[in-house]
């Protein structure tokens, strides 16, 4: 995705993404795992983008996540950026991406990404983030899934 | 590089933030954002909440009726009694003025919307902010019992860290220092420092391993610290871990408040 057309759809994404992550999220916890939206946006935008674009994407979420929820702002840009540089890496390999492949990409990345982010803000409770954390990837794996889907379809649908 | 670069600006950001924080502070940038994200968050979290109520105003629509019409006959009797209050406690202020004891002490409640939460971090956002009196350091609380502290202030919003955060701790700065009492009518009544040990749970600890304490006891506020009122309820203790060998009591305890419910909350100020 790239251009005026990749930006405008980045932009509008993330603004979606920071306000239900802000005000929705919580509300949609399931068995205490609770969707991250930002991230999911970061992960299947970064599906379409190169390493460059994924890593500017990455960065932008992880500040507007930082600063939606106050907490440490540069372990959120840190791990996002990382995030969009990675998964922007891998969509270069020229792999065939489908929605079974952003699932496991997002599921993945909830995982790696907490895990980092643990390293970077360390708490107490390491067995219920563990939990929270896993039931999270699922749940974050399976919004990917329709999100992907949209965001083929804006992309490949043909210019006017 | 563009990664590094990303990186380093995502540091400086965070150093802007602390820098911010520390002087108790919201900064531009954080400003900015959550000023470009509340209104999407506010109308998202509208349409969650109108549908979660519609589906269960469908499936309990008689038990709602019934509570509708109690609530209103209620209401009719607390009517005839705040007139009565009013004017009682009019009086009672006029009595003190003119005995020359000045004011009444107490804490005015400022209602406020919740609007935002934050499950990494154990924020909330609020709808109220400097504007209305809010400072940094005000408790928060809801219908039953104590939430939190709020944390940064800005004109219109706030964020309130929760009770159950490792992060609401007693610390060089002046920060609320959190001093849980077991039931207040208790004389003398045991307490012991409070502090968040996971999303869920609390822990008081007692400098005396003999401290009277029972399991489903209530915690309230000690009302020690200065901007923390006396007897707001903490939560119920659910489990007791004695330490002979530091000398301590450890009382795990279950908040009141329960995130999941929490739509309107009062700051104290």
């Amino acid at each position: 995705m790239k251009g005026v057309k990749g930006w405008v759809i980045a932009i509008i994404l993330l603004w979606l993404a920071g306000g239900c992550q802000q005000s929705v999220a919580y509300q949609l916890s399931l068995v205490g795992a609770t969707p991250d939206f930002l991230l999911v946006a970061v992960v299947v935008f970064s599906l379409f983008a190169d390493r460059r674009t994924g890593s500017i994407f990455g960065f932008l979420a992880g500040a507007i996540q930082g600063a939606v929820a106050g907490g440490h702002v540069s372990s959120y840009v840190i791990t996002r950026t990382i995030l969009g540089f990675l998964v922007g890496w891998l969509t270069g390999l020229e792999f065939e991406g489908n929605i079974v492949v952003a699932f496991v990409v997002t599921a993945a990345s909830t995982c790696i990404t907490q895990f980092a982010f643990l390293l970077l803000s360390p708490r107490g409770g390491i067995l219920p983030f563990l939990l929270a954390t896993i039931g999270s990837a699922m749940y974050n794996g399976v919004l990917a899934m329709p999100l992907y889907a949209l965001l083929k379809k804006v992309s490949d649908s043909p210019r006017r | 590089m563009v990664l590094v670069s990303l990186c380093i600006l995502g540091v400086v950001l965070g150093t802007i933030q602390n820098g911010s924080r520390s002087q108790e502070k919201v900064d531009r940038f954080t400003s900015i954002v959550r000023s470009l994200v509340m209104p999407i968050g506010t109308l998202a979290n509208g349409i969650v909440r109108s549908t979660s109520s519609f589906v269960e105003g469908t499936i309990s629509a008689n038990r709602l009726v019934a509570e509708n019409r109690r609530l209103k006959a209620l209401e009719l009797v607390y009517a005839s009694y705040g007139e009565r209050i009013d004017e009682l406690k009019k009086s009672n202020e006029t009595l003190r003025t003119l005995q020359g004891f000045g004011p009444s002490p107490g804490k005015k409640r400022v209602p406020a919307s919740v609007y935002g939460f934050s499950i990494n971090e154990n924020r909330l956002t609020l709808n109220v902010g400097s504007n209305q009196g809010v400072t940094a350091g005000c408790p928060v609380e809801s219908s039953v019992g104590l939430v939190g502290t709020v944390e940064d202030v800005e004109p219109n919003r706030s964020q309130v860290l929760l009770l159950t955060s490792a992060g609401l701790q007693p610390n060089a700065k002046g920060k609320a220092l959190l001093i849980g009492a077991i039931d207040v009518n208790r004389n003398p009544a045991p307490a012991g420092l409070l502090r968040g040990e996971n999303a869920s749970t609390l822990t008081l600890t007692f400098m005396d391993p003999k401290a009277p304490v029972q399991i489903g006891d209530t915690i309230v506020t000690s009302g020690y610290s200065g901007k923390i009122p006396k007897g707001l309820i903490i939560g119920k203790v659910i489990q007791l871990e004695p330490s002979e060998e530091f000398g301590t009591l450890k009382a795990r305890v279950d908040p009141a408040f329960s995130i999941g419910n929490l739509e309107v909350v009062f700051v104290l100020i």
